[in-house]
């Protein structure tokens, strides 16, 4: 049964970027600053590592799947509808 | 700001999860790039809503790893790589010296970003995808 093939995975995304200061003739602070006129969101700062970009984001949308095929929509219906008129499953 | 599993990297963990006849090659490698167009479930690469200016890729630093239903995946652009406005970060079911703007590489993205890097810089990301049953 197409409801028994939930392939919605409900993923979440985050991500986390480090930049590390790799430039010996300049001190983090300077860099820090660089970073903040180049338009960067600081985060936070450790030693000569700094935080740009920290975010947990919105989950995936979900997927139904065609267990016959593996055809997949966002829309149950879509996919019962096609288990029905392309492979003759009818689901109860 | 968004992110999203495209339909194609629905597909390739599926696939690899259960080790279908496509014999999807693993996620390996983490891009970024400087477009503006929001990912969405049919993009197939990173240009599918449109061209971008600017892309590196790299090879994930390590092997990924894995607590409870979350996978965290790190790679790192060294100094001279991605030093332009970084508004897009995905991952890609190939390694990076076959990841190109117009590749059939794409899993998932995160869009909306702005990160300014230099090459006073190295930058490491890290992404985890959470999995979850949503039944």
């Amino acid at each position: 049964m197409i409801k028994d093939v939930r392939y919605n995975l409900n993923c979440k995304i985050a991500a986390t970027a480090v930049m590390t200061l790799e430039n010996p003739d300049i001190d983090i602070d300077e860099a820090v600053e660089r970073l903040k006129a180049a338009g960067n969101e600081i985060i936070s700062v450790d030693g000569r590592k700094v935080t740009v970009l920290n975010t947990e984001t919105h989950p995936s949308e979900e997927v139904w799947a065609c267990e016959h095929c593996g055809a997949y929509s966002t829309d149950y219906d879509t996919v019962l509808r096609h288990e029905a008129e392309q492979h003759g499953i009818q689901n109860s | 700001m968004a992110s999203k599993i495209v339909n194609r990297g629905l597909q390739v963990i599926g696939g690899r999860a259960s080790n279908t006849a496509d014999a999807f090659a693993a996620i390996q490698s983490l891009a970024a790039d400087d477009g503006t167009v929001a990912f969405a479930a049919a993009h197939t690469a990173i240009n599918s809503g449109g061209a971008v200016t600017n892309q590196a890729d790299v090879d994930f630093d390590a092997t990924p790893t894995r607590a409870g239903q979350v996978i965290t995946h790190v790679a790192t652009f060294p100094t001279g790589s991605a030093n332009f406005t970084i508004r897009r970060l995905s991952l890609h079911n190939a390694a990076a010296a076959s990841v190109s703007a117009s590749s059939t590489t794409l899993v998932s993205g995160i869009d909306g970003q702005s990160l300014t890097k230099t090459s006073d810089f190295s930058l490491e990301v890290t992404i985890t995808i959470t999995y979850a049953d949503a039944s």
